[in-house]
């Protein structure tokens, strides 16, 4: 078992032990085979020395949880390393930017806790994804549009904070664009969306809004 | 058609081969895994519509993609996860068979068969919990 950087096995597994009781046991990984599914699988370092790996995982369900977690990490002196769904793969992943961190692995934390239609605003768990989001304005029959990225799985608040792109920012946007990619698809970057999902009226709409002048 | 509720990892391999006909498939597979819940196949190969046909003929629940996995996640892998691993099993790309491996991580499955075909490069595989885990199915 790998442990983090100036931290001490026996440390280490008091830690773990210590993790275990605030999570559950399924929930701290630490056996080699299961660490390994934090690596990114595009890494270019992947299988080279200086690659970077965890040394383990541990997977919060709450806020509190979070907290616990954290005074654990600070007692022993173990970095951790944050993710969401972890999927950004090519750029990182779920695998630490300093190696032998412990992963703090927030996917059970998908719970989309609030959405107004109103405001057009959405407050989600980290480990909620853009399929998530997606199936519950679909579910609620909420009249609200997401920005759509091409791995669904990501997580909305992980692809915000990691610089993540908005079509809000978009300044080269034209209406008969909008309505291209909405309708095909963008050739297959993006779903395709019939005209009972966004109606011919809702489209025009988003095509005005999004090609507004700023 | 199988009436007991479990296959052995032996005889999903020999499905697999069987319908593959001209594919050595290795057979060194034991323990016992349950039926999996969807079976997925590529329709584009031939190869995969065997692999579909030979599971459907088994009494597995199969579903047909072009590649793209996001419906059947979506629409079934991902509702019937949220209440705990279900085994899936398939011959599909490797590229397919990537995306669910990792979506299945979530719920604490791994591929437990990987046979690469040659020379189509298609992969036969079996997602489904560790057989430690086994009893939490």
């Amino acid at each position: 078992m790998r442990t983090p950087p100036g931290v001490s096995e026996a440390d280490f597994a008091k830690a773990l032990q210590q993790f275990a009781g605030v999570v559950g046991s399924q929930w701290v990984i630490s056996r080699d085979d299961e660490v390994a599914t934090y690596k990114d699988a595009y890494s270019p370092l992947w299988g080279e020395s200086d690659e970077k790996v965890a040394s383990a995982a541990v997977a919060p369900d709450s806020v509190e949880q979070i907290q616990k977690v954290l005074a654990i990490a600070n007692r022993f002196a173990i970095p951790l390393y944050t993710v969401s769904t972890g999927r950004n793969l090519a750029y990182g992943g779920s695998s630490p930017v300093y190696s032998g961190s412990v992963v703090l692995d927030l996917k059970r934390m998908n719970r989309v806790l609030e959405v107004s239609e109103e405001y057009a605003y959405a407050l989600v768990e980290p480990g909620v994804s853009y399929f998530d989001l997606y199936r519950h304005l679909r579910d609620k029959g909420l009249k609200l549009w997401i920005d759509v990225p091409d791995p669904g799985w990501g997580s909305p608040v992980g692809n915000s904070l990691d610089h993540g792109a908005l079509l809000e920012e978009r300044t080269d946007l034209t209406p008969e664009a909008v309505a291209a990619f909405v309708r095909h698809g963008g050739g297959g970057f993006m779903p395709a969306f019939r005209p009972t999902e966004v109606s011919d009226e809702d489209l025009k709409a988003l095509g005005a809004y999004l090609a507004r002048k700023r | 058609m199988l009436h007991d509720c479990f296959v052995t990892r032996r005889q999903f391999v020999g499905a697999g081969a069987a319908a593959l006909a001209a594919t050595a498939v290795p057979a060194a597979l034991s323990p016992r895994v349950p039926i999996p819940y969807r079976a997925i196949f590529d329709e584009r190969f031939d190869a995969g519509r065997q692999f579909g046909a030979e599971a459907l003929g088994r009494g597995w629940v199969t579903r047909a993609i072009r590649g793209d996995v996001t419906h059947v996640w979506f629409h079934e892998l991902s509702l019937r996860w949220k209440r705990g691993a279900a085994p899936i099993a398939g011959l599909t790309t490797a590229s397919s068979l990537f995306v669910l491996e990792r979506l299945s991580w979530d719920v604490g499955m791994r591929v437990t068969v990987r046979e690469t075909l040659t020379p189509s490069e298609l992969v036969h595989w079996l997602i489904s919990l560790p057989s430690s885990r086994d009893h939490e199915v």
